[in-house]
């Protein structure tokens, strides 16, 4: 979730305040950037997404209805993971490229741990290290669209199976078997860089 | 569909799960163990088919491990995607809170 501990003045921002537009802006920007960035999966195709969000969900910020703290966060973030969704979809990118490179940088040597972290590790203590965290996203980014974006809504955003099919615009059973696949590659890849024992 | 295939270590604990998956009924063998996954950990399956998966689970340790990474690695991406959303540090576009205004400016003339 964004923070929302810096209480925005929704009617100063109404009104175009551009001080109250800043302050909004430095709150939301970076952890709508990280989504942005999971969704579609290149980091300068994120940034031009989250602004023309930014700038069309403000612009018609009259219809926007506070339902409390957060709820302007939240708000912003749905029209953001809208649009990512929309520009995946009208963007033709061979993400087999961006696979591909991944594989090459574990070729180069990223390994850092012989046994299975993931076995041997909380969750927790698993993604506590910057550095992890940076391969685990950049492996959920490398995988193709078809796959990213069941494994953003399902497990990362928390949409259930019938929820992201609607999103998706494909069948149930399309989210399970596609969801089921991300996991596999994803699985595949982590293990391959932190070390994991395949049966 | 699977690329994994399972292979215990221990010779004993393979050749009991090769006998109980021939003799016994309701038994299924890891891939069909592996399209169950999604399911099983949404919480959807009935309660026989969710017997059958977890009767599975008490004779392979494969699947087991298995398991217990892949649960891993959907609460590993969830949780590094939160973190780092939450910890990273990344400049407001300059011209971003401009166009905010002009936009927000044009809007209302409209």
């Amino acid at each position: 979730m964004l923070s929302s501990s810096d209480e925005i003045d929704l009617d100063a921002l109404r009104q175009g305040s551009p001080a109250e537009i800043k302050q909004l802006m430095q709150r939301v920007w970076a952890p709508l950037l990280i989504h942005a960035q999971v969704i579609v999966g290149d980091p300068h195709l994120a940034e031009d997404v989250v602004q023309e969000a930014l700038i069309r969900a403000l612009a018609r910020i009259s219809v926007f209805e506070s339902r409390g703290a957060g709820s302007l966060d939240a708000w912003l973030r749905k029209i953001v993971i809208n649009q990512a969704i929309s520009t995946v979809r009208s963007v033709k990118r061979r993400r087999e490229d961006a696979l591909d490179a991944f594989d090459s940088e574990l070729d180069r040597g990223v390994r850092v741990a012989k046994e299975s972290v993931l076995a041997t590790q909380s969750v927790e203590d698993f993604v506590a290290d910057e550095q992890t965290r940076v391969l685990v996203l950049d492996a959920i980014k490398a995988l193709p669209d078809s796959l990213r974006l069941p494994l953003y809504l399902r497990d990362i955003e928390g949409f259930n199976t019938a929820e992201t099919a609607k999103i998706l615009e494909i069948s149930q059973s399309n989210v399970r078997t596609r969801l089921h696949r991300a996991r596999q590659v994803l699985k595949d890849r982590l293990e391959a860089v932190f070390g994991g024992s395949r049966p | 569909m699977s690329h994994w295939m399972p292979y215990s270590k221990n010779r004993f604990t393979r050749g009991m799960k090769r006998q109980m998956l021939r003799w016994f009924p309701g038994m299924i063998t890891c891939e069909e163990f592996e399209k169950f996954i999604v399911d099983y950990l949404e919480d959807n399956l009935s309660v026989s088919k969710k017997h059958t998966f977890e009767r599975h689970l008490k004779i392979c340790p494969e699947c087991i491990d298995y398991l217990d990474a892949y649960s891993k690695v959907r609460d590993v991406s969830s949780a590094s995607v939160i973190m780092t959303s939450q910890h990273i540090n990344s400049e407001v576009p300059d011209d971003l809170v401009k166009a905010v205004v002009d936009a927000m400016s044009s809007d209302d003339e409209n």
